[in-house]
């Protein structure tokens, strides 16, 4: 009977735990886990309640930290979610208490029927909290809240702990009497809350530093572009007076009437400049012409990252162009992710070229990446779902999320062909 | 008969290209006749615009007058939609992806690397599109506003809507494609072996893997799942896959 009891207790929090967080817990290993967990608990149980309480505790911390292997999230998760099953919890029977002026505590401990019925609404309230809580944490999906370690967040896990403690000492160390019941009401409303705002102030804090991180990387962007113009300027002026001379010299050959020679030293100096001007106009010389400069900055960082990797980068950008209809950090991600999967497709082939094209059409603009690739093994549609890379785990999230910001946009298609050893992305704004 | 028309502002150059057009023409015996090579970019449009007739057209990138190749490409585009364009350019003003996906260019000619082989290639390549444009391949076609699609129906695995409204998503194995339609307009678009196995999905019955009945899905070449709605199931009583 008492090991009932403590099964359903280790279930109820599993269900806060789970819809609190995103934790993959792993399945498997959860039942024999469980099975010993809650044996020692049953020990502990039979000397002291609350003790056995404390140990419900640290068993799911234990065990989110087996799953997770972050020590933070998983005292987090687990005394977030014990908080929230003890105030629920309390709460539930009190006002069941209030309400019908009966002390179910001491009835339940002997008819297991009613604990069952009345547990089963507890994890069902449970759920829908826990639920609201974990989409509220979770709630931008667009940039990934990343609790940063800093001040804030260690001073919130320590007002949970303390909470955790308060609320722990409430529940077992003061028997339940109608009157502390209401103080035990009043005061879980009080925490509750209390929680509930501490939790908008890490959610805000950690979106503003966000938003931070983002502006410097812009600003790191331009930066690397503006130098990279810097040492094309001066590449050109070197170019330019190295042209006078080969220039000057083809006069003597002239003078001197032999044709020959002329030809030879034509073949020979003067079309190497020709070459060398062409390339350094077809990289990032063109990218003056977009009139987004943030665009412009991601588009700058990832051909020199190709470069650097020995790409061929051609840009071909002709007229001025923008690319209007699109939040300006969605536009960056998906030009982002083109590139970076582009400049990983290229630099596994022989002779890597990658090609960027935008292009304005009388309707809608259009962004084209074209890169060499070796023939894929996968569908399409494999190489699109979530979790999938040809570079094993963690880094198939490019195109899933591609797939995810695009579908954002109504006005907004893609396209993806792989012909002849190119793979070709499309992406067109309709105006 | 294909007409040829030249428009670059360089006259040794204009007169060098035409005289080597001319005698591939000749030499490869092909119905083709150069109707004018000019500097000016006007002449080209007012042509354009009193024939009613597919041309091939070489346009220098830099015409030196106030619209250049790519823009006069465009305009042609609008009198002879089916036009073959090839751009003239030297290596500073070359725009590949422009050329192609902006004015659909059948080719471009490097002027610094200028061969022969490779205006040759542009003309037969032309002239064999011209001969074939009454043979229509059995393709899904549709024209959306800034592009035609064509698909051979033997690549297409399946359309599906988009998650977001009015998208309809085109897959094939080595394609994917997005436009703006309704499920109703592409249904009588395909042909018999398309069905329409669920609201959301047409898929190619020759590019079924498996079926299962149980789970209601049907397993495409390209590894997608589909799921079949119940009136949708009647399908798949005369298919013999099983699962």
């Amino acid at each position: 009977m008492r090991y009932y009891y403590l099964l359903m207790a280790i279930l109820t929090y599993f269900v806060v735990v789970k819809s609190l967080s995103k934790i993959e817990l792993k399945r498997l290993y959860m039942i024999f886990y469980i099975f010993i967990w809650s044996l020692v608990m049953y020990g502990v149980y039979i000397i002291s309640e609350p003790l056995s309480a404390i140990f419900l505790f640290l068993g799911m911390g234990v065990f989110i930290f087996i799953s997770s292997k972050k020590l933070y999230d998983s005292i987090l998760y687990a005394a977030v979610s014990f908080i929230i099953m003890l105030i629920v919890s309390n709460l539930y029977f009190s006002v069941l208490h209030m309400v019908t002026n009966i002390n179910y505590n001491e009835i339940l401990k002997h008819d297991w029927v009613l604990y069952t019925i009345h547990n089963l609404i507890v994890i069902l309230l449970l759920y829908i909290i826990s639920k609201a809580i974990g989409l509220m944490i979770h709630h931008r999906k667009l940039v990934h809240v990343n609790l940063k370690h800093n001040k804030i967040t260690y001073l919130a896990l320590i007002y949970i702990l303390i909470s955790l403690i308060q609320v722990y000492i409430l529940t077992y160390f003061f028997d339940l009497g109608f009157k502390i019941n209401l103080i035990i009401v009043s005061g879980s409303v009080f925490v509750l809350s209390l929680l509930l705002f501490l939790s908008y102030l890490i959610y805000s804090s950690s979106s503003k530093e966000e938003k931070l991180e983002i502006k410097q990387m812009e600003l790191q962007q331009l930066a690397t572009y503006t130098d990279n113009l810097e040492i094309i300027y001066n590449d050109m002026r070197k170019m330019r007076h190295d042209y006078m001379n080969v220039l000057a010299s083809m006069i003597g050959y002239m003078e001197d009437r032999d044709l020959d020679a002329l030809i030879e030293y034509y073949n020979n100096h003067v079309i190497n400049y020709t070459d060398k001007m062409k390339e350094a106009d077809l990289r990032l010389g063109r990218l003056s012409h977009v009139k987004q400069s943030e665009l412009k900055g991601v588009i700058a960082l990832k051909v020199i990252q190709a470069q650097e990797r020995n790409i061929q980068v051609n840009v071909d950008v002709v007229e001025d162009i923008s690319f209007p209809g699109m939040d300006m950090i969605d536009l960056c991600r998906v030009v982002g992710i083109l590139l970076d999967n582009a400049i990983e497709g290229a630099a596994e082939t022989e002779a890597p070229l990658l090609e960027l094209g935008l292009i304005k059409k009388e309707n809608s603009r259009l962004i084209v990446i074209t890169n060499t690739c070796k023939k894929p093994e996968v569908s399409i549609y494999t190489l699109y779902k979530e979790g999938f890379s040809t570079k094993g785990a963690d880094r198939g999230l490019g195109l899933s999320n591609l797939k995810e910001i695009i579908n954002k946009y109504p006005k907004v298609t893609q396209e993806t062909i792989i012909s002849s050893g190119m793979f070709k992305q499309f992406v067109e704004f309709l105006l | 008969m294909l007409k040829v028309l030249i428009c670059e502002d360089n006259p040794d150059y204009l007169k060098k290209i035409k005289n080597e057009i001319r005698d591939i023409i000749a030499f490869e015996e092909l119905d083709m006749d150069i109707v004018m090579a000019t500097k000016e970019p006007d002449e080209i449009l007012a042509y354009a615009k009193s024939h009613d007739s597919t041309s091939l057209y070489f346009f220098d990138v830099d015409l030196n007058r106030d619209i250049n190749g790519i823009e006069l490409a465009e305009k042609i585009r609008k009198y002879d939609a089916r036009a073959f364009i090839v751009f003239v350019t030297t290596h500073g003003e070359m725009a590949t992806l422009t050329f192609k996906y902006k004015v659909e260019a059948l080719d471009y000619i490097v002027k610094e690397d200028y061969d022969y082989d490779r205006i040759k290639s542009c003309l037969l390549d032309a002239y064999e599109k011209y001969s074939k444009k009454n043979h229509l391949n059995k393709c899904f076609t549709i024209v959306c506003k800034d592009k035609i699609i064509n698909v051979d129906y033997n690549k297409i695995i399946l359309f599906e809507t988009s998650e977001t409204t009015h998208k309809i998503r085109l897959m094939a194995y080595d394609q994917q494609l997005e436009f703006y339609a309704s499920m109703k307009e592409v249904e009588e678009k395909l042909d018999e072996r398309f069905i329409r196995c669920h609201r959301s999905y047409i898929i190619n019955k020759d590019k079924i893997e498996a079926v299962d009945r149980k789970k209601h899905t049907v397993a495409m070449a390209n590894g997608q799942a589909c799921l079949i709605s119940i009136r949708g199931m009647k399908h798949f009583k005369k298919l013999n896959h099983i699962s």
